[in-house]
């Protein structure tokens, strides 16, 4: 079982900036401060270098987890739609009713 | 005669040891972090992260470029099936 089959490749590539990229590369930047932290060096003035690559990869396997995201939900969708398509007993509209129709009729008692 | 007055002065100057060497202890190993930045690192370090990010967005790229060939296929098949 593929990460990205073929077939997510007719889905819409997501956005560069995306919500999975930027937790991704948070998690990753925080990494190397912590990393600093363990070391006793200065946290977030030292190895900008380091942060900067481990912001990098963090981004780029968030980018293929929106990726892999959208294609699992867009599978969900589909089998939902072929579910509805094929079975549309299930899913009949209820009329509408008027609540003039609904409520009994008013005798105001005075 | 200036060469042995030479080698003399440099005898008789005061000895300075490598500074560095002596505030290492004899019994905790530690790395040097005093000798300034180790410039090869850091060069690697930024040229795969600039592959990195280079990367990124040649597949998006190709990627868009594949979705939008696979919708203009999708929709000359619908005008076909119309027609």
């Amino acid at each position: 079982m593929s990460i990205l089959p073929d077939e997510s490749r007719s889905l819409l590539p997501p956005n560069i900036v995306n919500r999975n990229s930027l937790v991704l590369g948070g998690i990753g930047w925080a990494a190397v401060v912590l990393s600093n932290l363990g070391y006793r060096r200065p946290p977030l003035g030292s190895g900008v270098h380091r942060q900067i690559l481990g912001l990098s990869i963090g981004w780029f396997i968030g980018y293929y987890a929106t990726r892999r995201e959208n294609y699992y939900y867009a599978c969900r969708d589909r089998a939902l739609f072929q579910y509805i398509k094929h079975h549309p007993e299930d899913f009949q509209l209820k009329e509408k009713k008027k609540l003039g129709e609904v409520l009994e009729p008013f005798h105001p008692v005075r | 005669m200036a060469a042995p007055l030479g080698l003399a002065r440099r005898l008789l100057l005061p000895v300075r040891l490598p500074e560095r060497a002596l505030k290492r202890s004899a019994f905790i190993a530690t790395k040097q972090y005093d000798n300034g930045p180790q410039w090869i690192k850091v060069a690697l370090t930024l040229g795969a992260a600039a592959a990195l990010w280079r990367l990124l967005f040649v597949i998006h790229k190709r990627d868009l470029k594949e979705y939008e060939r696979r919708q203009k296929a999708l929709c000359e098949k619908c005008t076909d099936i119309q027609n």
